[in-house]
Protein backbone atom coordinates (compact mmCIF):
# COMPACT_ATOMS: atom_id res chain seq x y z
CA UNK A 1 0.00 0.00 0.00
CA UNK A 2 2.45 2.65 1.18
CA UNK A 3 4.34 2.04 -2.31
CA UNK A 4 0.93 3.64 -4.00
CA UNK A 5 2.05 7.36 -4.16
CA UNK A 6 -2.00 7.53 -4.61
CA UNK A 7 -2.28 6.21 -1.20
CA UNK A 8 0.29 7.76 0.65
CA UNK A 9 -1.18 11.60 -0.67
CA UNK A 10 -4.64 10.16 0.77
CA UNK A 11 -2.84 9.04 3.82
CA UNK A 12 -1.58 12.22 4.76
CA UNK A 13 -5.13 14.17 4.16
CA UNK A 14 -6.78 11.38 6.25
CA UNK A 15 -7.48 14.21 8.74
CA UNK A 16 -9.47 15.66 5.92
CA UNK A 17 -11.01 12.95 4.77
CA UNK A 18 -14.73 12.25 5.39
CA UNK A 19 -14.29 8.49 6.22
CA UNK A 20 -10.55 6.80 6.88
CA UNK A 21 -9.15 3.78 8.12
CA UNK A 22 -5.09 3.49 9.60
CA UNK A 23 -3.89 0.13 9.79
CA UNK A 24 -7.01 -1.41 10.93
CA UNK A 25 -6.62 -5.04 11.92
CA UNK A 26 -9.79 -7.71 12.38
CA UNK A 27 -9.29 -11.06 13.62
CA UNK A 28 -12.56 -13.11 14.81
CA UNK A 29 -11.97 -15.29 17.25
CA UNK A 30 -9.17 -17.82 17.86
CA UNK A 31 -8.70 -17.56 13.96
CA UNK A 32 -5.37 -16.86 13.63
CA UNK A 33 -5.78 -15.16 10.12
CA UNK A 34 -6.89 -11.77 10.46
CA UNK A 35 -10.39 -11.15 8.56
CA UNK A 36 -8.80 -7.40 7.75
CA UNK A 37 -5.30 -6.68 7.35
CA UNK A 38 -3.05 -3.34 7.95
CA UNK A 39 -6.41 -1.84 6.11
CA UNK A 40 -5.17 2.04 5.47
CA UNK A 41 -7.36 4.55 3.62
CA UNK A 42 -9.29 7.19 3.02
CA UNK A 43 -12.48 8.67 1.44
CA UNK A 44 -12.53 13.30 0.50
CA UNK A 45 -14.98 15.05 0.63
CA UNK A 46 -17.09 15.09 -2.26
CA UNK A 47 -15.25 11.40 -4.01
CA UNK A 48 -17.18 8.24 -4.51
CA UNK A 49 -15.14 5.83 -3.38
CA UNK A 50 -16.09 2.10 -4.63
CA UNK A 51 -14.52 -0.51 -1.93
CA UNK A 52 -14.28 -3.71 -4.55
CA UNK A 53 -14.03 -7.20 -3.12
CA UNK A 54 -14.64 -11.17 -3.70
CA UNK A 55 -17.07 -12.43 -1.27
CA UNK A 56 -15.26 -12.45 2.24
CA UNK A 57 -12.99 -10.01 1.19
CA UNK A 58 -14.08 -8.26 4.48
CA UNK A 59 -15.57 -5.25 2.92
CA UNK A 60 -18.50 -5.80 5.48
CA UNK A 61 -16.53 -5.86 8.51
CA UNK A 62 -14.61 -2.99 7.05
CA UNK A 63 -17.73 -1.21 6.65
CA UNK A 64 -19.47 -1.74 10.23
CA UNK A 65 -15.51 -0.85 11.96
CA UNK A 66 -15.97 2.81 9.62
CA UNK A 67 -19.26 3.10 10.78
CA UNK A 68 -18.71 2.46 14.44
CA UNK A 69 -20.49 -0.57 15.09
CA UNK A 70 -18.08 -2.98 15.17
CA UNK A 71 -14.75 -2.51 17.26
CA UNK A 72 -11.38 -3.31 15.33
CA UNK A 73 -8.82 -5.51 17.18
CA UNK A 74 -6.40 -2.39 16.26
CA UNK A 75 -5.95 0.16 14.33
CA UNK A 76 -8.23 3.39 14.19
CA UNK A 77 -11.10 4.40 11.72
CA UNK A 78 -12.67 7.91 11.70
CA UNK A 79 -15.74 9.40 10.71
CA UNK A 80 -15.38 13.51 9.84
CA UNK A 81 -12.33 13.29 11.93
CA UNK A 82 -13.17 11.79 14.49
CA UNK A 83 -12.87 8.14 16.08
CA UNK A 84 -15.64 6.53 14.34
CA UNK A 85 -15.81 4.07 17.81
CA UNK A 86 -15.91 6.50 19.94
CA UNK A 87 -18.20 9.27 18.19
CA UNK A 88 -20.78 6.99 16.38
CA UNK A 89 -23.80 8.08 17.90
CA UNK A 90 -22.85 11.82 16.58
CA UNK A 91 -21.30 11.46 13.48
CA UNK A 92 -24.13 9.11 12.17
CA UNK A 93 -26.68 12.07 11.96
CA UNK A 94 -24.50 13.08 8.83
CA UNK A 95 -24.20 9.56 7.05
CA UNK A 96 -26.62 7.39 5.18
CA UNK A 97 -26.10 3.93 5.01
CA UNK A 98 -28.18 1.47 2.82
CA UNK A 99 -27.26 -2.33 4.00
CA UNK A 100 -26.30 -5.01 2.46
CA UNK A 101 -29.22 -6.88 3.44
CA UNK A 102 -32.37 -4.16 4.41
CA UNK A 103 -32.85 -4.11 7.94
CA UNK A 104 -35.83 -2.24 8.62
CA UNK A 105 -38.18 -3.63 10.81
CA UNK A 106 -40.48 -5.90 8.28
CA UNK A 107 -44.01 -4.94 10.10
CA UNK A 108 -43.02 -0.94 9.09
CA UNK A 109 -44.22 0.63 6.17
CA UNK A 110 -42.25 3.69 4.27
CA UNK A 111 -44.44 6.17 5.84
CA UNK A 112 -43.79 5.22 9.45
CA UNK A 113 -39.69 4.39 9.15
CA UNK A 114 -39.86 7.84 7.81
CA UNK A 115 -41.80 9.06 10.45
CA UNK A 116 -39.00 7.18 13.13
CA UNK A 117 -36.43 9.13 11.02
CA UNK A 118 -37.52 12.46 11.32
CA UNK A 119 -37.33 12.30 14.98
CA UNK A 120 -33.32 11.32 14.90
CA UNK A 121 -32.00 13.29 12.19
CA UNK A 122 -32.37 17.09 12.69
CA UNK A 123 -32.03 17.98 8.65
CA UNK A 124 -34.60 15.21 7.95
CA UNK A 125 -37.09 15.87 5.01
CA UNK A 126 -39.77 13.92 4.86
CA UNK A 127 -40.83 15.52 1.35
CA UNK A 128 -37.63 14.38 -0.60
CA UNK A 129 -38.64 10.58 0.83
CA UNK A 130 -41.85 10.27 -0.45
CA UNK A 131 -40.93 12.21 -3.55
CA UNK A 132 -38.24 9.80 -4.51
CA UNK A 133 -40.55 7.09 -3.52
CA UNK A 134 -43.46 8.15 -6.06
CA UNK A 135 -40.67 8.68 -8.42
CA UNK A 136 -39.77 4.73 -7.74
CA UNK A 137 -43.00 4.03 -7.76
CA UNK A 138 -43.16 2.17 -3.99
CA UNK A 139 -45.89 1.99 -1.87
CA UNK A 140 -45.56 3.88 1.22
CA UNK A 141 -48.54 1.88 3.18
CA UNK A 142 -46.81 -1.45 2.58
CA UNK A 143 -44.94 -3.47 5.22
CA UNK A 144 -41.11 -3.31 4.24
CA UNK A 145 -41.17 -7.14 5.07
CA UNK A 146 -43.73 -8.05 2.03
CA UNK A 147 -41.58 -5.55 -0.51
CA UNK A 148 -39.70 -7.21 -3.47
CA UNK A 149 -36.01 -6.80 -3.02
CA UNK A 150 -35.56 -3.97 -5.44
CA UNK A 151 -38.09 -1.80 -3.53
CA UNK A 152 -36.41 -2.42 -0.45
CA UNK A 153 -33.77 -0.86 -2.21
CA UNK A 154 -35.01 1.61 -3.45
CA UNK A 155 -36.73 2.51 0.26
CA UNK A 156 -33.43 2.11 1.95
CA UNK A 157 -32.22 5.07 -0.49
CA UNK A 158 -35.28 7.28 -0.15
CA UNK A 159 -34.73 7.35 3.64
CA UNK A 160 -30.67 7.37 3.35
CA UNK A 161 -30.98 10.76 1.55
CA UNK A 162 -33.81 11.82 3.20
CA UNK A 163 -31.46 13.46 5.94
CA UNK A 164 -29.48 15.35 3.40
CA UNK A 165 -26.46 13.62 4.78
CA UNK A 166 -22.70 14.40 4.21
CA UNK A 167 -21.64 10.57 4.26
CA UNK A 168 -23.76 7.97 1.82
CA UNK A 169 -22.46 4.70 2.50
CA UNK A 170 -23.80 1.55 0.60
CA UNK A 171 -22.83 -2.05 1.15
CA UNK A 172 -23.67 -3.60 -1.91
CA UNK A 173 -27.27 -2.21 -2.34
CA UNK A 174 -27.59 -3.48 -5.57
CA UNK A 175 -26.77 -7.21 -4.42
CA UNK A 176 -29.80 -9.07 -6.03
CA UNK A 177 -31.35 -6.51 -8.09
CA UNK A 178 -33.40 -6.59 -12.02
CA UNK A 179 -31.14 -4.74 -14.08
CA UNK A 180 -33.89 -2.60 -13.62
CA UNK A 181 -34.22 -1.42 -10.04
CA UNK A 182 -30.13 -0.81 -10.36
CA UNK A 183 -30.67 1.53 -13.09
CA UNK A 184 -33.55 3.29 -10.93
CA UNK A 185 -31.06 3.55 -7.95
CA UNK A 186 -27.61 4.42 -9.52
CA UNK A 187 -29.42 7.15 -11.25
CA UNK A 188 -31.23 8.41 -8.46
CA UNK A 189 -27.62 8.69 -6.75
CA UNK A 190 -26.14 10.03 -9.57
CA UNK A 191 -28.62 12.66 -9.41
CA UNK A 192 -27.89 13.36 -5.68
CA UNK A 193 -24.61 13.58 -6.90
CA UNK A 194 -24.55 16.01 -9.25
CA UNK A 195 -26.92 18.19 -7.47
CA UNK A 196 -25.53 17.95 -3.96
CA UNK A 197 -21.72 16.26 -4.12
CA UNK A 198 -22.42 13.96 -1.13
CA UNK A 199 -19.57 11.63 -0.42
CA UNK A 200 -20.10 8.38 -1.16
CA UNK A 201 -18.08 5.02 -0.01
CA UNK A 202 -20.11 1.89 -2.25
CA UNK A 203 -19.04 -1.83 -1.82
CA UNK A 204 -20.65 -3.32 -4.44
CA UNK A 205 -20.24 -6.58 -7.13
CA UNK A 206 -21.76 -4.55 -9.93
CA UNK A 207 -18.98 -3.13 -11.44
CA UNK A 208 -20.54 -1.51 -14.28
CA UNK A 209 -22.61 0.63 -12.33
CA UNK A 210 -20.22 1.43 -10.24
CA UNK A 211 -17.57 2.71 -12.90
CA UNK A 212 -20.42 5.08 -14.14
CA UNK A 213 -19.93 7.10 -11.10
CA UNK A 214 -16.78 6.22 -8.93
CA UNK A 215 -13.72 8.76 -8.79
CA UNK A 216 -11.55 5.93 -6.69
CA UNK A 217 -11.42 2.38 -5.93
CA UNK A 218 -9.78 0.30 -3.34
CA UNK A 219 -9.50 -3.60 -4.04
CA UNK A 220 -9.35 -5.79 -0.98
CA UNK A 221 -8.20 -9.11 -1.28
CA UNK A 222 -7.43 -11.70 1.64
CA UNK A 223 -7.99 -9.11 3.84
CA UNK A 224 -5.70 -6.60 2.33
CA UNK A 225 -6.36 -3.50 0.31
CA UNK A 226 -4.35 -4.50 -2.31
CA UNK A 227 -5.13 -1.38 -4.74
CA UNK A 228 -6.27 2.06 -3.79
CA UNK A 229 -6.17 4.92 -6.49
CA UNK A 230 -8.41 6.73 -8.58
CA UNK A 231 -10.09 5.72 -11.78
CA UNK A 232 -8.53 7.78 -14.20
CA UNK A 233 -5.42 6.49 -13.18
CA UNK A 234 -6.57 2.94 -12.76
CA UNK A 235 -7.26 2.89 -16.03
CA UNK A 236 -4.33 4.55 -17.73
CA UNK A 237 -2.21 2.19 -16.15
CA UNK A 238 -4.01 -1.42 -16.72
CA UNK A 239 -3.66 -2.40 -20.47
CA UNK A 240 -4.66 -5.10 -22.51
CA UNK A 241 -1.89 -6.46 -24.53
CA UNK A 242 -2.65 -8.87 -27.36
CA UNK A 243 0.54 -9.98 -29.93
CA UNK A 244 1.62 -13.09 -31.69
CA UNK A 245 4.84 -15.19 -30.14
CA UNK A 246 7.80 -15.46 -32.47
CA UNK A 247 10.41 -14.78 -30.39
CA UNK A 248 10.43 -18.43 -28.65
CA UNK A 249 10.30 -22.01 -30.29
CA UNK A 250 6.78 -22.69 -29.23
CA UNK A 251 5.04 -19.95 -30.14
CA UNK A 252 2.01 -20.67 -27.84
CA UNK A 253 4.45 -20.28 -24.89
CA UNK A 254 6.37 -16.73 -23.78
CA UNK A 255 9.63 -15.63 -23.32
CA UNK A 256 11.47 -12.30 -21.92
CA UNK A 257 9.35 -10.20 -24.21
CA UNK A 258 6.85 -8.78 -21.10
CA UNK A 259 9.61 -7.91 -18.79
CA UNK A 260 9.30 -4.07 -19.35
CA UNK A 261 5.77 -4.46 -18.07
CA UNK A 262 4.15 -5.64 -14.52
CA UNK A 263 1.85 -8.66 -16.02
CA UNK A 264 -1.10 -9.22 -13.57
CA UNK A 265 -2.94 -12.11 -15.87
CA UNK A 266 -0.74 -13.82 -18.80
CA UNK A 267 -2.86 -16.35 -20.99
CA UNK A 268 -1.54 -18.33 -23.72
CA UNK A 269 -3.96 -18.52 -26.59
CA UNK A 270 -3.71 -21.02 -30.07
CA UNK A 271 -3.15 -17.35 -32.26
CA UNK A 272 -0.60 -16.10 -28.89
CA UNK A 273 -0.53 -14.23 -25.99
CA UNK A 274 -3.25 -12.46 -23.79
CA UNK A 275 -1.37 -10.31 -20.88
CA UNK A 276 -3.33 -8.03 -18.64
CA UNK A 277 -0.46 -5.28 -17.78
CA UNK A 278 -0.55 -2.61 -14.86
CA UNK A 279 2.03 -0.59 -16.00
CA UNK A 280 1.33 0.46 -19.74
CA UNK A 281 2.46 3.67 -21.24
CA UNK A 282 2.98 4.60 -24.35
CA UNK A 283 6.26 4.93 -24.91
CA UNK A 284 6.76 1.23 -23.39
CA UNK A 285 4.27 0.05 -25.43
CA UNK A 286 6.25 1.31 -28.77
CA UNK A 287 9.07 -0.57 -27.45
CA UNK A 288 7.77 -3.37 -26.67
CA UNK A 289 5.80 -3.77 -30.13
CA UNK A 290 9.31 -3.14 -31.89
CA UNK A 291 10.70 -6.02 -30.75
CA UNK A 292 11.94 -8.95 -32.91
CA UNK A 293 9.23 -11.59 -32.22
CA UNK A 294 6.57 -9.58 -31.30
CA UNK A 295 3.59 -9.75 -34.25
CA UNK A 296 1.11 -7.57 -34.63
CA UNK A 297 0.97 -6.16 -31.10
CA UNK A 298 -2.15 -4.43 -30.17
CA UNK A 299 -3.29 -2.31 -27.10
CA UNK A 300 -6.75 -1.98 -25.47
CA UNK A 301 -8.44 -0.51 -22.70
CA UNK A 302 -10.55 -2.28 -19.82
CA UNK A 303 -13.34 -1.99 -17.77
CA UNK A 304 -13.16 -1.66 -14.47
CA UNK A 305 -14.45 -5.12 -14.34
CA UNK A 306 -11.72 -6.60 -16.01
CA UNK A 307 -8.83 -5.02 -14.36
CA UNK A 308 -10.96 -6.22 -10.90
CA UNK A 309 -10.78 -9.66 -12.24
CA UNK A 310 -7.24 -9.53 -13.42
CA UNK A 311 -6.25 -8.47 -9.87
CA UNK A 312 -8.21 -10.69 -7.53
CA UNK A 313 -8.98 -13.35 -10.21
CA UNK A 314 -6.37 -16.14 -10.62
CA UNK A 315 -3.44 -14.96 -11.25
CA UNK A 316 -0.71 -15.94 -13.64
CA UNK A 317 2.85 -16.80 -12.07
CA UNK A 318 4.07 -13.42 -13.13
CA UNK A 319 1.92 -11.27 -11.83
CA UNK A 320 0.11 -12.06 -8.27
CA UNK A 321 1.19 -9.25 -6.23
CA UNK A 322 1.80 -6.92 -9.07
CA UNK A 323 -0.93 -4.52 -8.78
CA UNK B 1 -34.00 11.30 25.71
CA UNK B 2 -35.05 12.34 22.26
CA UNK B 3 -33.61 9.07 20.81
CA UNK B 4 -34.82 7.00 23.41
CA UNK B 5 -38.71 7.83 23.59
CA UNK B 6 -38.38 7.45 19.28
CA UNK B 7 -36.90 4.01 20.04
CA UNK B 8 -39.69 2.89 22.55
CA UNK B 9 -42.33 4.39 20.55
CA UNK B 10 -41.47 2.43 17.99
CA UNK B 11 -41.04 -0.65 19.62
CA UNK B 12 -44.69 -0.08 21.39
CA UNK B 13 -45.88 0.78 17.71
CA UNK B 14 -44.92 -2.60 16.21
CA UNK B 15 -46.61 -4.54 19.24
CA UNK B 16 -49.76 -2.67 19.52
CA UNK B 17 -52.14 -5.48 19.00
CA UNK B 18 -51.05 -7.19 22.27
CA UNK B 19 -52.80 -3.69 23.97
CA UNK B 20 -56.16 -4.40 22.07
CA UNK B 21 -55.81 -8.44 23.30
CA UNK B 22 -55.23 -7.92 26.69
CA UNK B 23 -58.33 -5.72 26.73
CA UNK B 24 -60.58 -8.03 25.16
CA UNK B 25 -59.17 -10.44 27.55
CA UNK B 26 -59.86 -8.67 29.89
CA UNK B 27 -64.10 -8.14 28.89
CA UNK B 28 -63.60 -11.88 28.86
CA UNK B 29 -64.60 -11.96 33.47
CA UNK B 30 -67.36 -9.83 32.54
CA UNK B 31 -69.65 -12.44 31.04
CA UNK B 32 -68.96 -14.46 34.61
CA UNK B 33 -72.04 -14.21 35.99
CA UNK B 34 -73.78 -15.66 32.82
CA UNK B 35 -72.34 -18.88 33.52
CA UNK B 36 -74.63 -20.90 35.58
CA UNK B 37 -72.06 -22.43 37.48
CA UNK B 38 -70.49 -19.14 38.88
CA UNK B 39 -73.88 -17.24 39.68
CA UNK B 40 -73.71 -17.31 42.96
CA UNK B 41 -70.21 -16.15 43.69
CA UNK B 42 -69.59 -13.87 40.44
CA UNK B 43 -68.29 -11.05 41.90
CA UNK B 44 -65.48 -13.21 43.80
CA UNK B 45 -64.93 -15.18 40.14
CA UNK B 46 -64.57 -12.21 37.90
CA UNK B 47 -62.11 -10.49 40.34
CA UNK B 48 -60.22 -13.34 40.94
CA UNK B 49 -60.05 -13.74 36.73
CA UNK B 50 -58.84 -10.61 36.31
CA UNK B 51 -56.01 -10.79 39.18
CA UNK B 52 -54.41 -14.10 37.76
CA UNK B 53 -54.97 -12.34 34.09
CA UNK B 54 -52.73 -9.42 35.14
CA UNK B 55 -50.68 -11.65 36.86
CA UNK B 56 -49.91 -13.75 34.56
CA UNK B 57 -49.19 -10.57 31.71
CA UNK B 58 -46.67 -8.89 34.52
CA UNK B 59 -45.03 -12.45 34.76
CA UNK B 60 -45.23 -13.26 31.35
CA UNK B 61 -44.20 -10.50 29.18
CA UNK B 62 -41.50 -8.88 30.75
CA UNK B 63 -39.78 -13.33 30.72
CA UNK B 64 -40.31 -13.21 26.79
CA UNK B 65 -39.66 -9.82 25.99
CA UNK B 66 -36.32 -10.02 27.93
CA UNK B 67 -35.56 -13.42 26.28
CA UNK B 68 -36.38 -11.88 22.67
CA UNK B 69 -36.77 -7.47 22.10
CA UNK B 70 -32.81 -7.31 22.83
CA UNK B 71 -31.09 -10.62 22.78
CA UNK B 72 -33.00 -11.41 19.14
CA UNK B 73 -31.84 -8.48 17.54
CA UNK B 74 -28.35 -9.19 18.44
CA UNK B 75 -28.53 -12.41 17.83
CA UNK B 76 -30.03 -12.22 14.60
CA UNK B 77 -27.87 -9.02 13.37
CA UNK B 78 -30.75 -6.92 13.17
CA UNK B 79 -29.37 -4.14 16.02
CA UNK B 80 -27.42 -2.88 12.71
CA UNK B 81 -30.71 -0.93 11.66
CA UNK B 82 -30.50 1.17 15.39
CA UNK B 83 -26.64 1.72 15.49
CA UNK B 84 -26.71 3.57 11.56
CA UNK B 85 -28.63 5.97 13.20
CA UNK B 86 -27.60 8.85 15.61
CA UNK B 87 -28.60 6.96 18.46
CA UNK B 88 -26.27 6.62 21.64
CA UNK B 89 -25.65 2.82 22.33
CA UNK B 90 -27.02 3.89 25.59
CA UNK B 91 -30.41 5.13 24.10
CA UNK B 92 -31.38 2.12 21.72
CA UNK B 93 -31.29 0.03 25.23
CA UNK B 94 -33.10 2.22 27.41
CA UNK B 95 -35.57 2.72 24.56
CA UNK B 96 -35.93 -0.79 24.32
CA UNK B 97 -36.20 -2.23 28.24
CA UNK B 98 -38.77 1.11 28.68
CA UNK B 99 -40.98 -0.24 25.45
CA UNK B 100 -40.77 -3.70 27.42
CA UNK B 101 -41.97 -2.49 30.56
CA UNK B 102 -44.48 0.07 29.14
CA UNK B 103 -46.19 -2.75 27.36
CA UNK B 104 -46.14 -5.65 30.31
CA UNK B 105 -47.59 -2.29 33.26
CA UNK B 106 -49.91 -1.11 29.95
CA UNK B 107 -51.11 -4.62 29.05
CA UNK B 108 -52.02 -5.48 32.67
CA UNK B 109 -53.70 -2.50 33.55
CA UNK B 110 -55.97 -2.63 30.36
CA UNK B 111 -56.67 -6.76 31.34
CA UNK B 112 -57.68 -5.16 34.64
CA UNK B 113 -59.39 -2.44 33.91
CA UNK B 114 -63.13 -3.95 33.02
CA UNK B 115 -63.68 -5.41 36.27
CA UNK B 116 -61.84 -2.93 38.49
CA UNK B 117 -64.20 -0.13 36.37
CA UNK B 118 -67.12 -2.09 37.52
CA UNK B 119 -65.85 -3.59 41.07
CA UNK B 120 -64.09 -0.35 42.49
CA UNK B 121 -61.03 -1.40 44.53
CA UNK B 122 -63.18 -4.30 46.46
CA UNK B 123 -61.95 -6.22 43.04
CA UNK B 124 -58.19 -6.68 44.31
CA UNK B 125 -59.26 -7.38 47.94
CA UNK B 126 -61.81 -10.02 46.55
CA UNK B 127 -59.06 -11.50 44.63
CA UNK B 128 -56.24 -11.22 47.20
CA UNK B 129 -58.23 -12.21 50.41
CA UNK B 130 -57.43 -8.86 51.80
CA UNK B 131 -53.76 -8.39 51.26
CA UNK B 132 -52.58 -5.05 50.73
CA UNK B 133 -53.35 -4.43 47.01
CA UNK B 134 -51.19 -1.27 47.40
CA UNK B 135 -48.18 -3.09 48.80
CA UNK B 136 -48.56 -5.57 45.51
CA UNK B 137 -49.16 -2.24 42.96
CA UNK B 138 -45.96 -0.94 44.27
CA UNK B 139 -43.84 -4.23 43.80
CA UNK B 140 -45.04 -4.60 40.39
CA UNK B 141 -42.44 -2.23 38.74
CA UNK B 142 -39.37 -3.73 39.93
CA UNK B 143 -40.79 -7.19 39.78
CA UNK B 144 -41.18 -6.88 36.17
CA UNK B 145 -37.70 -5.22 36.06
CA UNK B 146 -36.08 -7.93 37.76
CA UNK B 147 -38.03 -10.23 35.64
CA UNK B 148 -37.17 -8.60 32.24
CA UNK B 149 -33.60 -8.43 33.22
CA UNK B 150 -33.41 -12.18 34.04
CA UNK B 151 -34.78 -13.56 31.35
CA UNK B 152 -32.56 -11.13 29.68
CA UNK B 153 -29.31 -11.87 30.81
CA UNK B 154 -29.98 -15.79 30.74
CA UNK B 155 -31.10 -15.45 26.73
CA UNK B 156 -28.30 -13.48 26.27
CA UNK B 157 -25.64 -16.18 27.60
CA UNK B 158 -27.65 -19.12 25.87
CA UNK B 159 -28.15 -17.59 22.16
CA UNK B 160 -25.27 -15.49 21.74
CA UNK B 161 -22.88 -18.61 21.66
CA UNK B 162 -19.79 -17.58 22.38
CA UNK B 163 -16.85 -19.44 24.87
CA UNK B 164 -17.94 -17.02 27.92
CA UNK B 165 -20.93 -19.09 28.54
CA UNK B 166 -18.34 -21.66 30.18
CA UNK B 167 -17.20 -18.74 32.25
CA UNK B 168 -20.99 -18.06 33.02
CA UNK B 169 -21.82 -21.05 34.43
CA UNK B 170 -19.10 -21.47 36.67
CA UNK B 171 -19.27 -17.57 38.27
CA UNK B 172 -22.86 -18.28 38.33
CA UNK B 173 -22.72 -21.09 40.24
CA UNK B 174 -19.66 -20.27 42.62
CA UNK B 175 -21.45 -16.55 43.43
CA UNK B 176 -25.00 -18.29 44.05
CA UNK B 177 -23.32 -20.19 46.26
CA UNK B 178 -21.37 -17.33 48.09
CA UNK B 179 -24.38 -14.64 48.14
CA UNK B 180 -27.09 -17.32 49.56
CA UNK B 181 -24.59 -18.31 52.62
CA UNK B 182 -23.90 -14.91 53.48
CA UNK B 183 -27.66 -13.91 53.63
CA UNK B 184 -28.45 -16.95 55.47
CA UNK B 185 -25.85 -16.44 57.94
CA UNK B 186 -26.80 -12.71 58.66
CA UNK B 187 -30.65 -14.21 58.84
CA UNK B 188 -29.86 -16.72 61.31
CA UNK B 189 -27.89 -13.71 63.30
CA UNK B 190 -31.23 -11.69 63.11
CA UNK B 191 -29.75 -9.06 61.00
CA UNK B 192 -31.93 -8.50 58.75
CA UNK B 193 -35.17 -6.33 59.34
CA UNK B 194 -38.58 -6.45 57.61
CA UNK B 195 -40.50 -3.42 58.98
CA UNK B 196 -39.44 0.04 59.01
CA UNK B 197 -36.61 0.15 56.51
CA UNK B 198 -35.66 3.76 56.50
CA UNK B 199 -35.30 2.92 60.32
CA UNK B 200 -31.74 1.36 59.19
CA UNK B 201 -31.93 0.74 55.62
CA UNK B 202 -28.23 -1.14 56.06
CA UNK B 203 -30.46 -3.82 57.26
CA UNK B 204 -33.07 -3.73 55.20
CA UNK B 205 -33.40 -6.64 53.47
CA UNK B 206 -34.52 -5.00 50.74
CA UNK B 207 -31.64 -3.77 49.11
CA UNK B 208 -29.74 -6.68 47.98
CA UNK B 209 -32.52 -6.96 45.46
CA UNK B 210 -32.44 -3.43 45.01
CA UNK B 211 -28.80 -3.59 44.04
CA UNK B 212 -29.42 -6.61 41.94
CA UNK B 213 -31.14 -5.31 39.72
CA UNK B 214 -28.68 -2.02 39.06
CA UNK B 215 -26.31 -4.62 38.39
CA UNK B 216 -28.66 -6.38 35.85
CA UNK B 217 -29.41 -3.03 34.48
CA UNK B 218 -25.84 -1.95 33.87
CA UNK B 219 -24.12 -5.45 32.68
CA UNK B 220 -27.30 -5.14 30.24
CA UNK B 221 -26.72 -1.73 29.26
CA UNK B 222 -23.02 -2.15 28.81
CA UNK B 223 -23.68 -5.06 26.76
CA UNK B 224 -25.49 -3.06 24.43
CA UNK B 225 -23.46 0.32 24.07
CA UNK B 226 -20.23 -1.93 24.08
CA UNK B 227 -20.94 -4.65 22.36
CA UNK B 228 -23.05 -2.95 19.47
CA UNK B 229 -23.47 -5.06 16.64
CA UNK B 230 -20.96 -7.78 17.25
CA UNK B 231 -22.49 -10.45 19.17
CA UNK B 232 -19.24 -12.29 20.60
CA UNK B 233 -18.19 -8.72 22.17
CA UNK B 234 -21.64 -8.39 23.22
CA UNK B 235 -21.71 -11.27 25.46
CA UNK B 236 -17.90 -10.89 26.90
CA UNK B 237 -19.28 -7.10 28.01
CA UNK B 238 -22.32 -8.48 29.61
CA UNK B 239 -20.48 -11.08 31.37
CA UNK B 240 -17.27 -8.73 32.24
CA UNK B 241 -19.63 -6.24 33.46
CA UNK B 242 -22.39 -8.76 35.19
CA UNK B 243 -19.75 -11.05 37.47
CA UNK B 244 -17.76 -7.69 38.16
CA UNK B 245 -20.45 -5.89 39.36
CA UNK B 246 -21.63 -9.12 41.41
CA UNK B 247 -18.00 -10.29 42.88
CA UNK B 248 -18.35 -6.12 44.38
CA UNK B 249 -21.63 -7.47 45.46
CA UNK B 250 -20.77 -11.01 47.00
CA UNK B 251 -17.90 -9.36 48.99
CA UNK B 252 -20.03 -6.41 50.52
CA UNK B 253 -22.43 -9.26 51.57
CA UNK B 254 -19.27 -11.56 52.81
CA UNK B 255 -17.77 -8.77 54.62
CA UNK B 256 -21.08 -7.81 56.19
CA UNK B 257 -21.50 -11.42 57.08
CA UNK B 258 -18.07 -11.84 58.77
CA UNK B 259 -18.72 -8.59 60.99
CA UNK B 260 -22.17 -9.83 62.02
CA UNK B 261 -20.59 -12.88 63.06
CA UNK B 262 -18.50 -10.37 65.62
CA UNK B 263 -20.75 -9.28 67.33
CA UNK B 264 -20.36 -5.72 67.79
CA UNK B 265 -22.59 -4.69 64.76
CA UNK B 266 -26.00 -4.30 67.22
CA UNK B 267 -24.49 -1.52 69.25
CA UNK B 268 -23.84 0.43 65.94
CA UNK B 269 -26.93 -0.57 63.86
CA UNK B 270 -29.31 -0.79 66.60
CA UNK B 271 -29.93 -4.63 68.11
CA UNK B 272 -32.06 -7.09 67.05
CA UNK B 273 -35.97 -6.44 66.44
Amino acid sequence: MSANPATAASASNASAAVVSASRLLVRYGGNPKPTLEEISFSVPRGSVYALLGRNGAGKSSLVRCLLGQQKSTSGRCTLFGSDSWKTRGRAMAKVGVVSEDPDAPPAMTARQLAAFFSRLYPAWSGASVFDRLRRFDVPTDTAFGILSKGQKALVSLALALGSAPDLLLLDDPTLGLDAVARAAFFDELVGELADRGTTVLLTSHDLAGVEKMADRVGILKGGRLVLDESLESLKARFRRLRYGNEATEDPASYGQELSAFEAVKVKVRGWGIDAVVSNYGDESFARFAALEGVVDAEASALSLEEIFVAVVGEASPAGKENA
Amino acid sequence: MRGTLAVAAREIAERKLLFLGAFVAGLLPLGFPLLPVLRGNAHGARSVAMFLLATDIVVAFPLVFGATILVGDIAQKRLAFYFSRPLPGASIWAGKLLAALLISIGCAILAAAPVFLLEGERAFSLATGGLDSRGLLVLTLPGVLLLFLLAHVVASMARLRSAWIVLDFFLAALFAVAITFSIRSLFFAGFWSFYEPWRSPVRSLWWPPVALIAILLAASCVQVADGRTDARRSHGALSATLWGLIAVFAAILGGLALWVAGGSWEVLLGGRR
